[in-house]
């Protein structure tokens, strides 16, 4: 029974990082209607950081936090000038977007592994170091609770954002129609890059929770975003909510197929998730809206 | 070539060009070894590249052509190449190139509908999202199952017994040739009556129903054929390099192969090609920068989806138009009823100036002095008339049609008129079945068609147009025409596809039937013009054509009026006619009351979902109650507006 | 009705999109307290006349745009609804995704920092114009009807308390008691002092519901004047038909 309870709180912490990842993509997507390839990398980018600033030059856990999300908010800017900006002006045909994204992760991977180089990957200590609480009888990691708390606040805040916010619902009408976004003085350049800044936040905040889960490893900002992705078209686009659960979701069946399965095998895990759940609810447990057509 | 043939064929001096560069870059390849090098290394990274355009082939037959996204095609060359090299393990004596070609195959088609057919229950996009997480999975997986050899791969070179019978020289010319097979494969495949389904289906669903074609299959042999070619690819691949590990098809190679296809532009057999060879080059030129190639990589695939989104293709097609070597296609238009937003394509020469002269060119619709009959061939078993009973449709709580009562008898034009959100269109839809009804039927005699699929509605006759003309645009109008011959106009796929006797025949007959219509129509100097060129008058009588072409027994038409000029008005009210005239049942939806009133038979009158009146036009004239409900007391039925 | 002030002037006016000009040079204007029409077949040139003047325009072309004097040809869109114009593109356009409400509600977003009890005073006066939105308010405006839509739409204009308004077609396909209620509201603001331009389809309801027309033709104004002047001119019509003859009571087929 104890292996099940620690696989499954194991489960809903890296799912809770899957979630966050999908909230960013959510983010960008409410507010572009485009996808952000990137945003794995992003989140790796932001890991590496951590590395750098707790294993290496030995910051305080609060700096490491506000460096993270500096840097990660910084390159999403870049991002959105660069490789999102030209497609979401014009009405979208075709896979723009997902090449000029998925280029963008390209050179984040490129120069993460430079800066990194060949060193080994490595812990990284936890934000309230590598303590335990016992819940329900069982020794749950508090680098686990931060990381599913930390989603559960940031999917809240988002919730409150959009509903009750002008800038919230205005990023809603954006990504509606813009023009008519721009003739009533709404301005799209500025709301766009503003939903690039909250996903970064986003991102990095996973970042900073997922650090001492997975350690530094350069490599993993592909599988990172696909699962991440998993997660959302589980979950549905375009729902808050649904990131959240198709997170947890995906987290969960990844350390149960780990346990009663194989661990070796692990990705199928997420094949088998996103095949059943489109199987059975094609558009997510709490999908609303469809992306651009691609 | 000679002058004869030159005239026949319709081409100047200088296009010759567009034959001579082909073929000599053919000769160009088929010599590689003799220029760069014939050592065994050197042929067998050659015949990596080679394998790699196959795969580009396979991917732009379905993304490119078919609209499919299989992003992670890579994952089905993997499985086609594991199953060949696996088989060649175990038997290394009976495997043979062509076994593992089949193999490969077969795998590959195995993988690419494991992959395929859940994905495409929901969506196009999910077909992205989960091919690519298999083009991630498999090499995972791959790496710990100790039966594809983990880690290490499989040396196929290491296996007593193995001796591959074709080395050297001679296999390198057969890879070519293979490759080349496999271009001209997806060229005949484009140009057949496969191909148009890919195109109409890839354009829009709706379109493609509305001429009969079943999208889910459809999509199927997408895959299916993408991912056979993937497999073979695959059976190539480990053939000649006797190895297959991991890594020899990891993520990185999607994203190659994507950029190949970006590069080089989708929608052209050429393209990717072109795309592929040069992605490829880049990688082996920054093999020695392997750190940094990831960089150059990353910011040229940029420079290109932002600055050359159709890829270089369309960039050497602007190109040699202005050089004269292929005929120049007129482009952008504003014409006089057009809106920016109907020019969707990239504008491919042409100043301003241009335009607007190739617009008053193309503006005439020649009306016909007599047009000829089409009695219907499709549905004409029948003699009953298309009956509406009881429908009903609610959209989120507003009931947009309820208890509606309608008939279309052949022969006779039955007019709908409405304002917004009256039900017209929603009506036109739920008998298009675009949307299912909540209650009532729709019915042709006994048979029901409101539980049967949209494609099933176009097969039973019934030819509908859009209010915004929904054309193939990178299309000709005649090759937007000939799908829906095609309906009619049987044979099957491969027939068409490999051009048998029958395909040939039948191809030929399709595209004179199509031609036909569109010259009944006064359509005829328009017939090799894109249709992104054409004006919006022009594009609707396409349309117009493109049902007629169905000859069905029922035309169902949606605004058809809206933005022509009063002689394309003439012309579709003489369509019209002449269409219930050859017995053909005609639901005309229109705003355009004064010529509804001239031309029907039959009016309906919708008001907010419910039939106000039904009856003919002298009824609806002598009717106060309607003028006053649905046009306004101060508003004349006769007046223009 | 006396008109006031010229609250909109344009200057010969050009437009287009990229090289191609739409727009060949117009000049006219519109006043406090008054509505005036814009005619003309499709294509003359209305619509890229008005989007131009909003601010969307698709290209570098020559022409003035003032609005109470101040000029705003280069300005953005942000900066023409805080100077005072607001303009309803055709095709009742709003979010179909939000509610009546917050549609609204961003109408009002360049004065959000006025506070949400502004905004909700101004919501407020919108219902009154329109009292079926009040009904609708919590409603995903993507269920209205077209009609209800087209409301939304000019409600979500007027919460930046424009005193010029702009309205492209806004009863394009509506049932006429529709259409009734529209004009009806468009008079009611003509009453509070906006100045109105609005462009129709329809000749006769355009030349009933305003004091001055202006007929495009081909990138130009070609005739302009009087509303019941032009009413009894028989070249407008066949202007706006593209025919030369005086329409009969049947078309032509």
């Amino acid at each position: 029974m104890t292996l099940f309870l620690t696989a499954l709180i194991a489960g809903l912490a890296v799912g809770s990082v899957y979630g966050l990842i999908a909230l960013s993509y959510t983010v960008v997507f409410n507010s572009t209607a485009i996808f952000n390839v990137a945003q794995g990398d992003l989140m790796m980018a932001g890991v590496l950081v951590s590395y750098f600033c707790l294993d290496r030059w030995h910051l305080p856990q609060i700096l490491t936090l506000v460096v993270i999300l500096a840097v990660v908010v910084a390159i999403s800017l870049l991002e959105e000038r660069v490789a999102v900006r030209p497609f979401v002006s014009k009405p979208v045909v075709g896979l723009g977007w997902f090449i000029a994204t998925l280029a963008f992760s390209l050179v984040i991977e490129t120069v993460a592994s430079i800066i990194y180089g060949q060193n080994p990957v490595v812990p990284i200590p936890g934000a309230f170091g590598s303590g335990t609480i016992v819940v329900a009888g069982v020794h749950v990691a508090t680098k686990f609770i931060l990381a599913f708390v930390t989603m559960i606040v940031v999917m809240v805040a988002l919730e409150v954002f959009y509903k009750r916010s002008w800038l919230g619902t205005a990023m809603r009408g954006v990504a509606e129609d813009r023009e008519v976004a721009a003739l009533r003085g709404i301005d799209a350049l500025r709301i766009s890059r503003l939903a690039f800044v909250i996903a970064g936040v986003v991102t990095g905040l996973a970042a900073f929770v997922v650090a001492p889960i997975v350690s530094a490893d350069v490599t993993v900002g592909l599988t990172y975003g696909l699962k991440g992705f998993i997660a959302l078209a589980a979950g549905g686009f375009g729902s808050l909510r649904g990131c959240v659960i198709g997170g947890l979701l995906l987290g969960v069946a990844e350390q149960m197929f780990d346990l009663y399965i194989s661990s070796n095998y692990e990705i199928l895990a997420g094949l088998i998730v996103v095949l059943i759940v489109l199987a059975v609810r094609p558009s997510g447990l709490f999908g609303t809206r469809a992306v651009r057509e691609v | 070539m000679n002058d004869h043939l030159i005239g026949r064929l319709g081409l100047d001096s200088r296009a010759w060009l567009r034959w001579a560069v082909p073929l000599v870059l053919i000769i160009v390849l088929y010599i590689v070894p003799q220029i760069g090098g014939s050592d065994s290394f050197r042929m067998g990274e050659y015949e990596e590249i080679l394998s790699f355009l196959v795969i580009a082939v396979a991917l732009n037959i379905a993304m490119g052509y078919g609209g499919q996204y299989i992003l992670g095609i890579t994952a089905v060359f993997a499985v086609g190449a594991y199953g060949a090299i696996l088989a060649a393990k175990y038997h290394p004596h009976g495997v043979g190139l062509v076994a593992m070609c089949i193999i490969g195959g077969v795998v590959g088609a195995v993988g690419g509908m494991i992959i395929g057919l859940p994905a495409l229950r929901v969506g196009g996009f999910y077909l992205a999202l989960v091919s690519l997480f298999a083009a991630l999975a498999i090499p995972t997986v791959a790496q710990q199952w100790g039966l594809v050899g983990a880690d290490t791969g499989i040396p196929l070179y290491a296996v007593s017994g193995f001796a591959p019978e074709i080395n050297g020289e001679e296999l390198y010319i057969i890879v070519v040739s293979l490759v080349l097979l496999a271009t001209l494969f997806s060229w005949a495949l484009v140009h057949s009556r496969v191909g148009h389904r890919f195109v109409a289906l890839h354009t829009s669903q709706q379109l493609a129903s509305s001429i009969g074609i079943r999208a889910y299959r459809t999509q199927l042999l997408a895959i299916l054929i993408s991912s056979v070619m993937a497999g073979i690819a695959g059976g190539i691949y480990v053939y000649s390099q006797q190895f297959f590990a991991p890594g020899s098809s990891s993520v990185q190679f999607a994203v190659l192969l994507l950029a190949g296809m970006t590069i080089g532009g989708m929608g052209t057999i050429i393209g990717p090609l072109i795309g592929s060879v040069i992605i490829l080059g880049i990688n082996q030129f920054f093999t020695s920068f392997q750190q940094y190639n990831g960089i150059a990589f990353g910011i040229l695939l940029l420079l290109f989806a932002v600055f050359l989104p159709n890829g270089l293709m369309a960039r050497i097609t602007v190109l040699s138009e202005r050089l004269g070597i292929r005929p120049r296609a007129p482009s952008l238009t504003s014409g006089p009823s057009a809106s920016p937003a109907d020019t969707a394509t990239e504008p491919t020469a042409a100043t301003a100036a241009t335009a607007v002269t190739a617009v008053t060119a193309t503006a005439a619709v020649r009306p016909a002095a007599q047009l000829p009959d089409w009695p219907p061939v499709l549905g004409a078993g029948d003699s009953s008339p298309l009956v509406v009973d009881g429908a009903r449709r609610t959209f989120g709580g507003v009931t947009a049609v309820d208890d509606m009562h309608l008939t279309i008898t052949r022969g006779q034009i039955h007019g709908l008129i409405g304002s917004n959100g009256s039900g017209k269109t929603t009506l036109l839809n739920l008998i298009s079945r675009f949307y299912s009804l909540d209650a009532g039927q729709i019915m042709i005699g006994s048979t029901r068609l409101d539980n049967q699929p949209p494609h099933a509605v176009a097969r039973a006759g019934i030819a509908r147009t859009f209010q915004s003309p929904k054309l193939m645009l990178r299309e000709t109008a005649l090759e937007n025409v000939i799908p829906a011959v095609e309906l009619r106009v049987r044979c099957t796929g491969p027939e068409s596809v490999l051009r048998l006797p029958r395909g040939i025949r039948v191809n030929r007959q399709a595209r004179d039937e199509a031609l036909e219509i569109l010259e009944q129509l006064g359509l005829r100097h328009v017939i090799n013009q894109q249709a992104a060129a054409l004006p919006h008058g022009t594009r609707r009588m396409v349309e117009m054509a493109r049902a007629i072409a169905l000859r069905p027994s029922f035309v169902l038409l949606d605004e058809p009026a809206a933005g022509l000029s009063p002689v394309e008005l003439e012309m579709v009210a003489n369509v019209c006619q002449n269409l219930a005239r050859s017995g053909v049942g005609v639901l005309l939806i229109e705003h355009n009351v004064p010529m509804v009133l001239s031309i029907a038979d039959t009016v309906t009158c919708l008001h907010q979902g419910k039939r106000l009146f039904q009856g003919t036009p002298a009824e609806l004239r002598a009717d106060t109650s309607v003028a006053s409900v649905f046009l306004g007391i101060d508003e004349p039925l006769e007046a223009s507006s | 009705m006396t008109t006031g002030e010229p609250l909109l002037v344009v200057s010969d006016l050009h437009a287009g999109y990229g090289s191609l000009e739409a727009v060949a040079g117009i000049s006219f204007q519109v006043n406090e307290a008054e509505t005036v029409s814009l005619i003309g077949r499709n294509g003359a040139g209305k619509t890229t006349s008005l989007l131009a003047i909003a601010g969307l325009r698709y290209g570098r072309f020559p022409g003035s745009v003032k609005l109470a004097g101040l000029e705003v040809s280069r300005a953005s869109s942000r900066q023409i609804v805080d100077a005072g114009l607001a303009h309803v593109p055709e095709g009742h356009r709003i979010f179909r995704s939000l509610t009546v409400e917050e549609n609204l509600r961003l109408g009002a977003y360049t004065r959000r920092r006025s506070g949400r009890k502004a905004a909700a005073a101004t919501m407020e006066r919108v219902f009154e114009l329109f009292p079926i939105l009040r009904t609708y308010a919590t409603r995903s405006a993507g269920f209205l009807s077209g009609g209800e839509q087209q409301m939304v739409a000019i409600g979500q204009a007027l919460m930046a308390e424009p005193r010029v308004l702009m309205l492209d077609e806004p009863t394009s396909g509506l049932a006429p008691i529709v259409i009734r209620t529209i004009y009806d509201a468009i008079g009611q603001l003509r009453e509070q002092g906006l100045a109105i331009l609005v462009v129709e389809q329809s000749v006769p309801r355009a030349l009933a519901n305003s004091s001055r027309c202006y007929v495009m033709e081909r990138g130009r104004i070609v005739i302009s004047g009087d509303s019941p002047v032009l009413a009894e001119d028989e070249h407008v019509f066949a202007i706006v038909r593209g025919t030369e003859e005086v329409p009969s009571a049947a078309p032509a087929s």
